[in-house]
């Protein structure tokens, strides 16, 4: 048994190296009741599009500080446009009230704490072995 | 101003062309400024909703409905667009103006995609344009071009119209002006302006002075030649008007067409009632011998030669008779008919003294009688033209007795006397158409037409010897009675010729005188001798 779960990962890994690389990971509180979320799901939710999960539980997403290079590929993997034209979009929508960018952590740990401390949050990481009280939903390979 | 001079009619025509390009050009420019200004407002509000389109997608695609109002809101602040709206997952999200129910009008839209995603489309722009102040502009806009136009063509087409009527219509009509106070023969000119020294108008100018020198050389040959022809109009009319001759036209049935003075007074037709009457028969009226007249007329007409005779014309019934000498010669045929000239002259003169002449030689001055050889000659065309057989001619020779005897004791006038008185006594006592002659001397013959029977022809003998027992006073108080020796002879049956006819009444007169005298004999060709028979006494 315990042979055939190392041959199982070992494949698996050697599946996972013919894959693209995948650099960051999606990641929400481990209570949450999503297990794998689509592209665009993502985006919507980064992007103030939706508060909630597909499955109706409120949704909080959480975002690295402005100027660090995670982020900035972050959103280039996610939607294409650079780390400036995202800020404008928030500036324009936050200019016309009531709407508000992600909250803003340091680093990697602090949003990892941060998610494990929150079941609504949902945030990215660099690839990263990661505690159990969080769960990957989605890896994004930078292109 | 006169309506139809030339550059009333330019002016008009010009101003009528401007007129229609400006209407026609206007028309079509001023529709091409609507469109373009129209097409250019509807571009307007396109790159309108262009540049809003980024931020009303933002607007939809986190249904937004601040953002939405602030987009519209700012749609409809600008003139060209009345009201705006943005949809989303088929909500209006943000509406500003008038809706597309109040304007009914066509919307103009853009879809709207998701910012993060080109493929989604998130919701859609609308915007109700403002049409009709876009109209208003776009009328402004060609009604301005249009009027531009307008005003350019009016300026050209009058700019056109002074060059013309400086260039061309007031020379034109100046030279018309000039060439019309200039009458052909006074010999003026027309000047040529230097601006006009080699163009149109400068040709114009010298053709006309060439025609006009032209119309005045011929002008002038032509009142030269009518000089001569009215020179020698008047000389022939002086030959017609002056002849002593009578000159006249006749058409062939014989009516008059003019005559000269000379022939009426030859012919004594009025000439004012001729005139009158023109239908006449001027012929019948002048001639007595008309038919052959006429016949002339025709025979000149046929020949197409002059033919010419002495005629007889209608006189006065006391006045003597006239003659003239005629002369009709064709003269050319006209639509009326054919027209002959005729001259005629008075002959009367001449046929008088024809007359005379004939007389000295054919009369007997003495007695009045034919002498000699015109009994001859009539003798002998008596006989040629007697047909054979035909009619009998008598002959009588007729020899006075005692004459010489009156002569010798009375004189020659009481023998003259003698024979005239005898003369006239057998003119009167045979018919007119006999022949009574004295051959000379005492000796008369007798040759009498239509002798028919030997009696009747010895009656007419015994008349004559019975006229002869009336006495003649010789001289006065002197009376003598004269008889005579009468010989006869008839032809054809005593002769065939005039002169074996005459030598057998010879014959027979001398067989009288011989026996007894004072008495007729006819010859008898029977016994070879001269047969006598004695009228009883």
């Amino acid at each position: 048994m315990r042979n055939l779960l190392l041959i199982f990962t070992l494949l698996l890994s050697g599946l996972m190296s013919a894959l693209p690389h995948a650099e960051i990971l999606v990641i929400v509180n481990a209570s949450n009741s999503t297990t794998t979320l689509e592209h665009k799901q993502i985006v919507d939710l980064f992007m103030g599009r939706v508060s909630a999960f597909p499955n109706k539980q409120p949704a909080q997403p959480l975002d690295l500080k402005a100027g660090t290079p995670e982020r900035a590929a972050f959103y280039k993997t996610l939607t294409g446009k650079s780390e400036a034209q995202v800020d404008a979009y928030w500036a324009t929508l936050v200019f016309a009230g009531r709407m508000s960018p992600p909250k803003q952590f340091t680093d990697d740990s602090a949003l990892i704490q941060a998610v494990a401390r929150e079941p609504a949050a949902i945030a990215y990481v660099s690839r990263q072995p990661l505690p159990k009280n969080v769960k990957i939903v989605m890896e994004l390979s930078a292109r | 101003m006169n309506i139809k001079s030339l550059h009333i009619k330019v002016s008009l025509s010009v101003a009528a062309a401007a007129l229609f390009v400006v209407v026609l050009s206007s028309q079509f420019f001023y529709q091409r400024s609507y469109e373009n200004s129209f097409a250019d407002s509807e571009r307007s509000v396109q790159q309108l909703l262009e540049t809003v389109q980024a931020t009303a997608a933002i607007a939809a695609y986190v249904g937004n409905r601040e953002l939405a109002q602030q987009v519209v809101t700012g749609l409809t602040q600008n003139d060209i667009v009345v009201g705006a709206k943005i949809i989303a997952n088929n909500e209006i999200i943000g509406q500003d103006g008038k809706t597309t129910a109040d304007a009914k009008q066509q919307l103009i839209s853009i879809r709207l995609n998701a910012p993060f995603d080109e493929k989604e489309a998130v919701g859609e722009l609308a915007v109700v344009p403002n049409f009709p102040l876009i109209a208003l502009r776009a009328r402004d806009s060609a009604m301005a071009t249009a009027i531009g136009l307008a005003a350019q063509a009016a300026v050209v087409a009058l700019l056109v119209l002074i060059m013309v009527y400086w260039m061309m219509t007031r020379p034109l009509s100046n030279l018309s002006g000039r060439l019309h106070r200039i009458t052909p023969g006074d010999g003026n000119r027309l000047n040529v302006a230097n601006l006009h020294r080699g163009d149109e108008i400068g040709l114009l100018t010298g053709d006309i002075n060439a025609l006009l020198h032209t119309v005045e050389t011929m002008l002038e040959e032509e009142r030269q030649l009518r000089h001569r022809v009215e020179l020698l109009e008047t000389r022939f009319r002086g030959i017609f008007e002056d002849s002593s001759a009578g000159i006249f036209l006749v058409r062939e049935q014989g009516t008059l067409v003019t005559a000269n003075p000379a022939f009426f007074h030859l012919t004594g037709v009025d000439e004012s009632l001729q005139q009158k009457t023109g239908d006449n028969n001027i012929i019948a009226q002048v001639f007595l011998d008309h038919e052959q007249a006429l016949s002339l007329i025709k025979l000149s007409l046929i020949t197409k030669r002059p033919h010419s005779a002495d005629l007889r014309i209608r006189t006065q019934s006391d006045a003597p008779e006239r003659w003239v000498h005629c002369i009709f010669s064709p003269v050319a045929n006209t639509q009326q008919g054919s027209t002959i000239e005729g001259v005629m002259y008075d002959v009367t003169q001449r046929k008088h003294a024809e007359e005379r002449i004939r007389e000295l030689a054919e009369k007997d001055s003495l007695t009045g009688l034919s002498n000699r050889q015109a009994a001859e000659s009539a003798l002998e065309e008596l006989i040629n033209q007697a047909p054979v057989g035909g009619k009998e001619l008598a002959v009588m020779l007729i020899d006075l007795d005692r004459f010489k005897y009156i002569n010798d004791t009375y004189g020659h006038d009481a023998g003259d006397k003698v024979l005239i008185t005898i003369a006239a006594r057998l003119r009167k006592l045979v018919r007119d158409s006999d022949v009574v002659a004295r051959l000379g001397g005492d000796e008369f013959l007798l040759v009498l037409n239509h002798a028919g029977n030997i009696g009747m022809v010895q009656r007419i003998a015994q008349k004559i010897l019975d006229a002869q027992q009336a006495p003649i006073e010789i001289h006065p108080g002197v009376l003598e009675k004269i008889g005579m020796s009468i010989g006869i002879a008839l032809y054809p049956d005593h002769g065939d010729n005039p002169l074996s006819v005459r030598k057998h009444a010879d014959q027979a007169m001398y067989a009288v005188k011989r026996q007894s005298k004072n008495n007729y004999a006819i010859y008898n060709p029977g016994d070879a001798e001269v047969a006598e028979e004695v009228a009883s006494r």
